[in-house]
């Protein structure tokens, strides 16, 4: 009798665990509205983003509306997105779900996204088409601030062109004009113009946008004259027996002015046999270039620069010494213990030359024994860097030929049939975590918390590191190379902005100094700089 | 004006060397009408022994004249470019000393701009599809197929969906297909679009084609609809090392007529296992080809599996990496032939063909035969392959192809991963003579009617038996070098539905069987049969 009545209570028992896992999960219904014209927007994804809690996921139909079905009790950020709208996380909406409760009138409001139109045209107002057009915002580049495309479009064979899904901003609209089209004086070119129709960056004109269209009509390209730049490589170029009379090089001219946005453009060449004389008719506009002579052959490149200043007249007797690109050799050694974490992405070794033209940065994969062979090096000063590692390693060390440089400045000899790169990666990197709060003790969420090196590493930009703090305003950061730093948290922070050492210096005395040391690990508690 | 002339005169007598330099004037307009081109490059060429050399360049106004002046004598070509126009180069104009070649004309052909806009299943515009332009190509074998045009037109769209497609040539294509392909980015919700045709079909064989204007001008409106339709198929490759590969993939409809090349949807994986997935496939029956590799000689390498695409998704293809086979072939004559002159098999042209599409697309290796009549193909990757027509000469024919034995005459032969197969290909002599008319109800012969000549059942799979053509002034045709046996020889008339690809499409000409007359024909005589032509339609 007393077995019966135990089997009863237990079945009930269970059967009340059930029925209370199904009535957890609650509903969020709404609608999704255009926030200029207060219409409905159609095939909106929208999604509960809430860390620590499964997302639920649905998309709006034509009435705009949208259910969120089994979605957790718990506070939940509700994220809309659609191409063409903002992704702005002030209109994400906070909902607090109870257990097994229906919540129905969220209102989520989009903003379009903006888009500049307009029209290029050549000196006679026809269309010119093929023409790159670049919506250009300043932002930070490799810890630097300079002009970064936001958007780009080619101009249509009307010439029209439109650059769209752009977040509001003050942009630069700069035109690279394609190359089949001459101005009518003959003796010039057309060469890369800033709105309204400028080829002096001074002069441009700032195209601010919100939502929406903005038309910014015809942008009429500006032309310069041509000049002949003559001159001499200089080294010697492997004999082709097959090829008649000259070797098809290649120079590119990059701009070395002080101007946020460099241009460069290239120009085939015929540089004579005999001689090793070149002839070239540019139009680029006057100032300091650096001219950046390169001959392929099948089995090996010849590259080397040299500065020149263009002006008025033609430029005579331009001598550019070329030299045969290396054979790199890597190897990558692990030291420590092995790393925990997996890699998503493939290692992989970036090198960019500091003095020849940007084209030639290259990455090489790394084989599964660390070994990896770097193409298209030449002798010159490269900066290196190692992407893909696990969370807790760094690069600890760079020996090029068995002596120690520096990542960031590894100068590759020449005269050397095959130079040994070896990097050293470790994972006894120091651990920080903490927490940030704001100015009132509260937990700070989505603050950015930045790790800025100290004076005499802050070339090396690989140092620099960043994480963001979760809703309770925690945050972790492994694979710290030891060192000094200061630690700052921002509440907002422009991308990039944290390799920035001439921004960081301005918050320098705001921030906590910490030592890493190797292996270390430590507590912090920061305060977020609004 | 008489002074003029005078003044002009003395000039003339003077010393003229160097004086009286040589010009070139002209006008670039439109073909036909001669209306003046606004804005077209105008580009001097001097042609001299050692090459070319530029000499200069011009841009009309909307007179569209140029002139260029103070030129030495010599030769020289000028070239015209103008948007929305064929370019065009004139003749050579010699130049001496003091000329002024007056009146140049150079028309430039106008071409066509497709314009219209891309929408999703939500009737909204899809932005950064990429939409290309399509014509049918007539391969070999009977098989047309849509492929992109060349130069390539291809083009994205913008936020409203918007794209145009200019600089169509309608010399060059009658017809344009539109092909839309979505935008690489995936969608929020993780559905992908499959490849669509205009106006709103996967399949292209129902996609529509878009006539050309003659004179050009542009062609509005041409919408297509996109919908998130198709299932994902996932797999990988197997294989015994883990050596890191890159791996493209192709998925090809089994059906010959559909070509799909999903490379770019591929995503691969090199962290050991070869993973790949392929999203937005629809239904049907395909060949998954994994390359492997390239052979300098013979090209693409690969290995294949059968897949059967349906409703769900496919979430565990294998595909094992085989090694290629090879080929050990050998011409063979038939014993007890007696031919008047000695085949020197070394000299046989023998290329052999994919039957089916590949990443090598339809031409195979071609076969190096020797003295002794024996030639190989390395590195086969596996395929069904046959021998275009060897165009033998004197009577000679292929009678048969055995692989390893086996009777393939018909059939095709393939190379078997990891063995080595051998390929008999047996000639034989004297082959016979067709002497045929084609005529029309009315008993009158057809000049430029067309003939299909079937062999038997089992031989029609082989194109080389398989023998078209047309006919004659007088509708008559003869067909040389034929494999004795039964025939069957069926005419149609002088119409374009009859043209090259009808004619070597079995399944359309089969249908016409019953209007074809049965023949015989023996080896070295001739048979001589006439034919009413089958009806069109």
């Amino acid at each position: 009798m007393r077995g019966k009545v135990h089997i009863i209570v237990v079945v009930v028992l269970l059967y009340g665990a059930v029925f209370a896992q199904t009535a957890q999960v609650g509903t969020i219904e709404g609608i999704v509205v255009d926030s200029v014209t207060n219409s409905p927007i159609i095939g909106v994804v929208v999604r509960t983003a809430n860390p620590g809690l499964p997302d639920s996921t649905a998309t709006t139909n034509r009435e705009g509306r949208f259910v969120l079905a089994g979605v957790s009790p718990g506070e939940h950020r509700i994220v809309a997105t659609k191409p063409g709208f903002l992704n702005d996380s002030s209109a994400n909406v906070r909902v607090v779900l109870d257990t097994g409760q229906q919540i129905q009138s969220v209102v989520y409001r989009m903003t379009p996204a903006g888009v500049i139109t307009g029209r290029v045209v050549d000196d006679e107002g026809r269309p010119m088409r093929g023409a790159q057009v670049q919506a250009l915002a300043f932002g930070y580049r490799e810890g630097k601030r300079q002009l970064v495309p936001q958007g780009t479009a080619a101009t249509n064979d009307r010439g029209e062109f439109r650059v769209f899904w752009l977040d509001p901003g003050a942009y630069h609209v700069v035109v690279n004009p394609s190359g089949w089209y001459i101005p009518t004086n003959t003796d010039s070119r057309f060469i890369m113009t800033y709105y309204p129709g400028t080829s002096d960056f001074q002069k441009s004109e700032i195209v601010r946008i919100a939502s929406g269209e903005h038309d910014v009509r015809a942008i009429q390209m500006a032309s310069t004259p041509t000049r002949n730049i003559r001159g001499r490589i200089v080294g010697a170029i492997p004999e082709r027996p097959d090829i008649p009379q000259t070797y098809n090089f290649a120079i590119t001219l990059q701009s070395l002015a002080e101007v946020p946005y460099a241009s460069s453009a290239e120009f085939p060449i015929m540089v004579d046999r005999t001689t090793q004389q070149f002839e070239l008719k540019a139009g680029v506009e006057p100032g300091p270039y650096r001219a950046i002579a390169r001959y392929r052959t099948p089995f090996a490149t010849f590259v080397g620069s040299t500065k020149i200043n263009i002006d008025r007249d033609d430029l005579e007797d331009v001598q550019i010494p070329i030299q045969k690109n290396l054979s790199v050799q890597g190897q990558v050694k692990f030291e420590g213990t092995q790393s925990t974490g997996t890699r998503d992405t493939p290692l992989s070794v970036t090198y960019v030359p500091d003095q020849l033209s940007a084209d030639l940065t290259a990455t090489a994969s790394v084989r599964d024994d660390g070994r990896f062979a770097l193409e298209s090096v030449f002798p010159n000063r490269y900066s290196v860097h190692l992407k893909g590692l696990p969370d807790d390693a760094y690069l600890a060390g760079v020996s090029v030929q068995s002596r120690d440089a520096e990542p960031d400045s590894i100068q590759f000899p020449s005269g050397v049939a095959n130079v040994n790169l070896t990097l050293t990666v470790k994972h006894d990197g120091g651990k920080v975590s903490g927490i940030v709060t704001n100015a009132e003790g509260q937990p700070q969420t989505g603050a950015t918390i930045v790790f800025f090196p100290e004076a005499a590493f802050r070339s090396r930009l690989d140092l620099y590191k960043n994480a963001e703090s979760n809703n309770k305003g925690a945050f972790l950061i492994r694979g710290l190379a030891p060192g000094n730093y200061t630690v700052l948290a921002f509440r907002h922070l422009e991308s990039g902005a944290f390799q920035s050492s001439s921004f960081l210096q301005d918050f320098e005395d705001q921030g906590v100094r910490l030592a890493v040391i190797s292996g270390g690990d430590s507590q912090l508690s920061l305060t977020s700089i609004p | 004006m008489k002074l003029l002339v005078f003044l002009m005169a003395i000039a003339l007598c003077g010393n003229a060397t160097a004086q009286i330099s040589s010009a070139i004037e002209g006008v670039v307009c439109e073909t036909g009408t001669c209306a003046p081109i606004n804005g077209a490059r105008v580009s001097l060429t001097l042609l001299t022994i050692d090459g070319t050399k530029s000499i200069g360049a011009a841009v009309t106004d909307r007179t569209g004249t140029f002139r260029f002046q103070q030129l030495e004598p010599g030769v020289y070509s000028v070239n015209a470019t103008a948007d929305n126009h064929r370019s065009r180069s004139s003749e050579m104009i010699r130049l001496s000393e003091g000329q002024v070649s007056q009146n140049l004309k150079l028309e430039l052909q106008a071409t066509v701009t497709i314009s219209g806009r891309v929408f999703d299943e939500n009737d909204e515009p899809l932005a950064n599809a990429t939409v290309e332009a399509l014509a049918l190509r007539e391969l070999f074998i009977g098989k047309k197929m849509l492929t992109p045009i060349m130069p390539p037109a291809r083009t994205s769209t913008n936020d409203r969906g918007e794209f145009r497609i200019p600089d169509l040539d309608s010399n060059l294509f009658g017809n344009i297909y539109i092909r839309i392909l979505p935008a690489p980015a995936p969608r929020a919700d993780g559905k992908s679009y499959p490849i669509f045709y205009y106006p709103r079909t996967t399949d292209p064989a129902n996609a529509a084609e878009i006539v050309l204007p003659e004179g050009g001008g542009e062609v509005t409106n041409i919408d297509t609809s996109l919908a998130p339709l198709g299932v994902r198929v996932r797999g990988r490759l197997i294989r015994p090392t883990t050596e890191s590969m890159e791996l493209r993939g192709m998925l090809i409809s089994r059906n010959g007529a559909r070509l799909i090349d999903l490379s770019m949807a591929m995503n691969t994986r090199e962290l050991g296992g070869d993973r790949f997935e392929l999203s937005a496939v629809m239904p049907g029956a395909y060949d998954l080809y994994i390359i492997t590799g390239i052979d300098p000689k013979t090209g693409f390498q690969w290995v294949r599996t059968s897949i059967y695409v349906g409703t769900e998704d496919l979430d565990d293809v294998r595909v094992t990496l085989t090694p290629t086979g090879t080929i050990h072939g050998r011409i063979v004559i038939e014993p007890g032939v007696v031919a008047s002159a000695p085949l020197d098999v070394s000299s046989i042209y023998l290329q052999a063909f994919y039957a089916e599409h590949t990443p090598a697309s339809w031409s195979g290796p071609r076969a190096s035969i020797g003295k002794d009549g024996t030639f190989s193909f390395e590195h086969l990757s596996e395929a069904t392959l046959f021998f275009g027509d060897p165009s033998l000469t004197d009577g000679w024919y292929i009678s048969a192809i055995r692989l390893d034995g086996e009777d393939v005459t018909g059939k095709g032969f393939s190379s078997t991963p990891g063995k080595e197969s051998n390929l008999e290909v047996r000639l034989n002599h004297p082959g016979g003579t067709v002497n045929g008319v084609i005529k029309d109800g009315l008993d009158k012969p057809i000049p430029g009617g067309r003939f299909v000549l079937l062999p038997a059942a089992p031989l029609r799979g082989n194109p080389i038996f398989v023998k078209t053509g047309a006919a004659y002034d007088r509708g008559a045709f003869t067909i040389e070098n034929v494999a004795p046996g039964d025939y069957t020889l069926i005419g149609f008339p002088d119409d374009d539905t009859f043209n090259p690809v009808f004619l070597r499409t079995l399944e359309l000409v089969e249908k016409y069987e019953s209007y074809g007359k049965r023949i015989h024909v023996n080896g070295g005589q001739a048979t001589e049969v006439t034919v009413v032509a089958a009806p069109p339609g």
